[in-house]
């Protein structure tokens, strides 16, 4: 526990008081917030139930909930989802196996350890936009260095519906398991050794070891990651949009986009953009739950 | 682990560790082809099979500042002469610069991207930094009720999905005319990383002592004096790894940048990709251009090396 | 039981778990009824999660203001 200054004290006399200072430090990001955040964000649930378009300089009529009755009962706005949630699987997943694996491998005594953790840890410090450029100079189907190395021929990767998710994916593995591995090889190393020996001592064996010592003391850390990791790829807008545009990796970012500033169907696209909202709010919820959970310990 | 090593484990160890260094080469394959791309001449940039071994040239970062046509025929021996050793070399490659009316050599778009993307991630810096460490020394040393919901609700700001926030600043920013501005960027570069300097400075705050504070309190320091000379000098480093997280989301930031500007204040991650559609793709150029964004957050990873797992844990996790 | 601990215990994980239960509604792509209430459901969740993290557990609650 943190100790804190009570207010009355001999200081407070002197200068602004301590209550003063409190609001002076704390209400203008308050407000600032508020303004550029929460602000937009009524004013946007207030179009979400209208029909206004911002391309045109026709009024906005007031329809009730029918841009979310609409939206929800579009086939192709399900397909955006089910698109998405696959992404998500398949994307974190992989983060997860990979990350958690190389944390294992590299939870030893390894020269330059800190220099090959610092490398490792470079792609997800990049930007998005820039990583998914040049991971599509790697793709290319006719003289990229993935089919070089893994000796296909002209296969394509991005232009292909039955690929394409799936090469994103790949590249936001690449980006993002590093930071699962970081925060695993954290838990892993505030595991005691004593326990290890213990476990040798009473020859209990590699798998038993791994389930009741190793997981059990990963875990709050991982699912910190994994939380966050899965509502980032919720909003996965950069990587997907750069890299390909098909419908098979529309993602419901990109949909939002589109019909945001592509087809200016303003109304419908702050309603479809309260419903990404609130998914990415519940998340948020369970994420902070974890986050103050991990850091009492 | 056990203290117990046989010389069968240690054959295993020595094994894994080999393993890892082939891994991480594998792993950064991709950063190394960008960089190397940046520097090849365009026709060995897309050969196959790859080129990995060639002679580097400046020619790509050359070609990235400024504009150029395909020449048609031979050079003009003459002019070649006459020609800087820069242009010599737009020469070689077979284009030549478009130049204005008075022989000056006309500047692509890309330095002017990448002056917006200095300048706008700088400015939201220090005002989001600035803002977050007085609110972190705030929330870290005075009751507030509901702390932890103000403090949620700092953090939610931060999760928002960039297109839905964009959405209705558009239509504000359009109705004042901020759209394609400096100003308009820095706001929502500052709100966005806001949340995120304040957790952060909150963390580094919480683990100085207070004792120092009373100290300085009852030497006659007002409250003022205190943070300003006694927290702020203490927090240094904490400051310095802040800014440099938020830089970095900044410079990075794509979705803001791709809504709301399209020309004068456009940064350098939209503009950057938007070369590929542009005639004749010459990857070196994208590459160099790639290369030189792409070096200030490598050095700055290096700097921030400790604080890494902090930062992604908005200062939950300490280490 | 009183009041706070079935909340603490029982309600707060409930709807988290009606949260994710809604996600998972939104997004899967087999039955039509489950993606058309999964916001819905997502809501309900959301609502009935942030009143009962609001309810202090039991003990902590005199002790600490």
């Amino acid at each position: 526990m943190i100790g804190r200054l009570e207010p009355g004290s001999i200081a407070a006399k002197r200068g602004m008081s301590d209550l003063a200072i409190r609001n002076l430090f704390i209400i203008p990001t308050i407000i600032f917030l508020i303004v550029f955040n929460i602000f937009p964000l009524i004013y946007s649930l207030g179009y979400s139930f209208t029909d206004f378009r911002a391309s045109m300089n026709a009024p906005a009529n007031f329809i009730g909930l029918q841009n979310y009755r609409e939206l929800l009962a579009d086939e192709y706005i399900w397909i955006n989802f089910a698109t998405t949630a696959k992404y998500v699987l398949v994307s974190v997943g992989g983060q997860v196996v990979v990350g958690f694996g190389a944390a294992l491998l590299l939870n030893r005594e390894i020269p330059a350890k800190g220099l090959v953790t610092t490398l490792l840890l470079l792609p997800m410090m990049m930007s998005m936009a820039v990583v998914g450029l040049f991971w599509k100079l790697l793709y290319s189907p006719s003289w990229g260095i993935i089919n070089y190395a893994l000796g296909l021929e002209d296969f394509e990767w991005l232009s292909n519906p039955e690929v394409a998710l799936y090469a994103v994916a790949l590249t936001d593995i690449w980006m993002w398991s590093p930071f699962v591995m970081l925060l695993c090889l954290a838990g892993l190393s505030a595991i005691p050794k004593h326990l290890y020996e213990a476990a040798a001592i009473d020859r209990a064996g590699r798998w038993y070891t791994f389930t009741r010592i190793t997981l059990p003391l990963v875990t709050p850390l991982l699912l910190i990651a994994i939380i966050f990791r899965t509502m980032e790829a919720f909003k996965t807008f950069d990587l997907a949009f750069i890299m390909t545009s098909m419908e098979s990796t529309e993602l419901i970012a990109i949909r939002l986009y589109k019909m945001a500033f592509q087809e200016w169907q303003t109304g419908k696209s702050c309603a479809l953009a309260y419903i990404v909202l609130i998914m990415v709010l519940a998340i948020t919820n369970i994420y902070v739950k974890y986050l103050n959970k991990a850091k009492e310990r | 682990m056990a203290a117990v090593t046989s010389k069968g484990q240690r054959l295993w160890n020595r094994m894994l560790v080999a393993t890892v260094f082939v891994l991480v080469i594998v792993f950064l394959a991709p950063l190394y082809w960008i960089s190397s791309t940046a520097f090849k001449p365009r026709s060995l940039a897309t050969t196959v099979p790859p080129t990995v071994v060639f002679e580097p040239e400046i020619t790509p970062f050359i070609k990235l500042f400024t504009r150029r046509v395909q020449m048609r025929g031979e050079v003009d021996p003459e002019v070649y002469e006459e020609a800087e050793w820069y242009e010599k070399r737009v020469l070689d490659a077979g284009e030549r610069f478009i130049k204005d009316a008075d022989g000056n050599i006309e500047s692509s778009g890309y330095w002017s991207r990448f002056l917006n993307s200095i300048i706008i991630a700088v400015t939201s810096t220090f005002l989001a930094v600035a803002m977050g460490t007085l609110t972190a020394y705030g929330f870290s040393r005075f009751r507030m009720p509901g702390e932890n919901d103000w403090l949620f609700f700092i953090l939610s700001t931060r999760m928002l999905p960039p297109v839905v926030v964009a959405i209705p600043m558009f239509l504000m920013y359009r109705a004042v005319g901020l759209v394609d501005t400096h100003v308009g960027l820095i706001i929502l570069y500052t709100a966005f990383n806001l949340s995120f300097s304040v957790w952060l400075m909150k963390g580094f705050i919480d683990e100085i002592p207070t004792e120092y504070e009373e100290a300085a309190l009852v030497d006659g320091y007002t409250r003022m004096e205190a943070f300003f000379k006694i927290v702020v000098p203490q927090t240094a480093t904490g400051v310095a790894a802040t800014a440099v997280f938020c830089f970095i989301t900044a410079w990075n930031e794509y979705a803001f940048a791709l809504m709301m500007t399209n020309s004068k204040a456009q940064t350098a991650p939209p503009y950057i990709p938007s070369q590929l559609g542009s005639g004749i793709t010459d990857w070196t150029v994208i590459a160099s251009g790639t290369f030189l964004f792409l070096l200030p957050v490598a050095v700055f990873t290096f700097l921030l090396r400790k604080h890494l797992l902090r930062g992604v844990t908005f200062g939950a996790i300490r280490k | 039981m009183n009041f706070r601990e079935l909340s603490n215990r029982v309600l707060e994980p409930l709807s988290m778990w009606v949260m994710v239960l809604g996600i998972v509604a939104l997004c899967q792509p087999w039955v039509e009824i489950l993606h058309r209430y999964g916001v819905t459901i997502i809501l309900f969740g959301l609502v009935g999660f942030i009143v009962f993290s609001h309810i202090k557990p039991p003990l902590e609650a005199e002790s600490d203001g």
